[in-house]
């Protein structure tokens, strides 16, 4: 299974965020929270604080 | 005719090629030029506030540009519809500051001509992302992926050729070494992962401009943090940045030419892809290099061997942007491309028709027109107010310059900045 597959897997699980007008605050955060893509750049930025402190 | 054809209203997949390509190489000339006021700070300031200076400079350009292109209402409107990127953007902000914070380290360890080659490695890391999380280069053929890949791999050779041609070794023991070359490839790849927000913003529709107005407040907000957390509390940077004050118009101008070429950079992710745009937007270092060589005669004592490298690696480099400019995305692959749009339309409950025409380049919003504010005249007199300001402080700079050739790089630079902005605007009214 790809990320890609991954991700619509997820999705598919979980009510929608919500339309233009509709969409609410708790379904959007739980969109970003299972999104496979949003933790990529969050370890990538977290294991770069790390280093710039170790480099310090 | 079938209006619906994209096709038939100009927007057809290889005039969006062609309009990226331009941008990737417009991205390229700006963030180039964007060196050369920073060259003109010769005060001896820490990096810190060198960065910080010229990251101030760009959160003021970042919101005016949007603001006088677009206005406040559409900006906000494309916020509201898509709010789950204002998180995308601010993190992709974060990511920058902490990466340019790493290349302070890494030029402090093992110098400029170690340390660029291996940050420029981001190309690759984004073409990496590129194709494992938004389907990119996925149904080409073996003739693209070379043409891609060659062409990218052709930008970092070519990048290491100009950077050991043009610097000196720093001589740093092997400890420091170290340190130096994992805070180069560390800063690489967090600039490589930075780019996974970019694809993310316009695979859902989001406009260039609405991202950026969001992407510098995580980006400012990193930068000041890191920088009062190494210069002793936020009350030793403001004094820091005070004294900078007669070199902050240099560093602000560089921050507002950083800005024209980050935003062709968002335009060649949007409509060539984050594998296709990054290297031609990295060709920045040749430009970087002809301001450096020909305005500030930086190479003058050079001997023949260095230049023939220069000469070389430029090649190398002009190479592989051409290799990448012919490697249009084939129909298999913008297929690839439309179903990782309809995963976030699905993922996120967007519109994936509209967010198709968005990618196509039609206008956002149905081509609505949305009322303009007299605020945003405000924003840009008062943000032009600051620059003048800047400028009446400002410190003249001991340093030779050739001017005959500061007029050509100019002027090269603001026609590639015209001819790509109309063409902006005629082909996607900017959206």
């Amino acid at each position: 299974m790809n990320t890609d597959e991954m991700n619509t897997a997820n999705a598919s699980t979980e009510s929608a965020p919500g339309g233009d007008g509709g969409r609410g605050m708790n379904s959007t955060l739980k969109a970003i929270a299972t999104d496979l893509h949003f933790w990529v750049p969050v370890a990538v930025l977290i294991a770069g604080l790390a280093l710039l402190f170790l480099l310090k | 005719m079938n209006t619906d054809d994209p096709a038939a209203k100009g927007h057809s997949p290889r005039t969006l090629h062609r309009l990226g390509v331009m941008c990737g190489l417009a991205a390229g000339a700006w963030l180039g030029a964007a060196e050369a006021p920073t060259k003109l700070v010769t005060m001896g300031f820490s990096p810190f506030i060198i960065s910080l200076g010229m990251v101030t400079g760009v959160f003021v350009a970042r919101w005016t540009v949007p603001v006088a292109l677009k206005g406040t209402g559409f900006v906000m409107m494309d916020l509201r519809e898509k709010p789950h990127l204002i998180v995308w953007a601010i993190l992709a902000g974060m990511l920058w500051a902490v990466a340019n914070t790493l290349t302070v380290f890494a030029i402090r360890d093992v110098g400029l001509s170690i340390a660029f080659p291996l940050w420029n490695t981001n190309s690759l890391v984004g073409l990496f992302w590129g194709w494992l999380l938004f389907n990119e280069l996925r149904g080409s053929a073996a003739r693209d992926w070379t043409k891609v890949l060659g062409g990218a791999a052709a930008i970092v050779m070519g990048a290491c050729l100009l950077a050991y041609a043009t610097q000196h070794h720093s001589g740093a023991g092997p400890s420091r070494a170290t340190h130096g070359i994992l805070a180069a490839l560390g800063a690489g790849a967090m600039w490589g992962t930075m780019y996974v927000p970019y694809r993310k913003a316009y695979l859902s529709g989001m406009n260039p401009l609405s991202f950026v107005t969001v992407f510098t407040v995580g980006e400012l907000g990193t930068t000041i943090a890191l920088g009062a957390a190494f210069h002793g509390g936020l009350a030793n940077l403001w004094l820091e940045l005070g004294k900078a004050q007669p070199a902050m118009f240099w560093l602000f101008l560089g921050g507002f030419c950083w800005v024209l070429g980050d935003l062709f950079q968002q335009y060649a992710a949007k409509y060539i892809g984050i594998g296709r745009g990054i290297p031609l937007s990295n060709t920045n270092q040749l430009w970087g290099l002809a301001w450096g060589a020909l305005v500030f005669g930086e190479l003058a004592g050079l001997g023949t061997n260095a230049r023939l490298l220069i000469i070389g690696g430029s090649l190398i480099m002009i190479a592989g942007a051409v290799a990448i400019s012919f490697a249009e995305a084939p129909a298999a692959e913008q297929a690839s491309w439309k179903r990782a749009m309809e995963h976030e339309c699905s993922r996120y409950n967007l519109n994936s028709s509209s967010v198709a025409a968005v990618l196509r380049g039609e206008a956002a919003f149905g081509g609505a027109k949305l009322k303009r504010h007299w605020w945003e005249a405000i924003i840009v007199l008062a943000a032009i107010g600051i620059f003048v300001w800047l400028a009446l402080g400002a410190t003249h700079q001991q340093i030779a310059v050739s001017l005959p050739w500061m007029i050509v790089l100019g002027v090269i630079s603001l026609v590639l900045l015209v001819v790509c902005g109309i063409a902006l605007w005629h082909r996607t009214r900017f959206s």
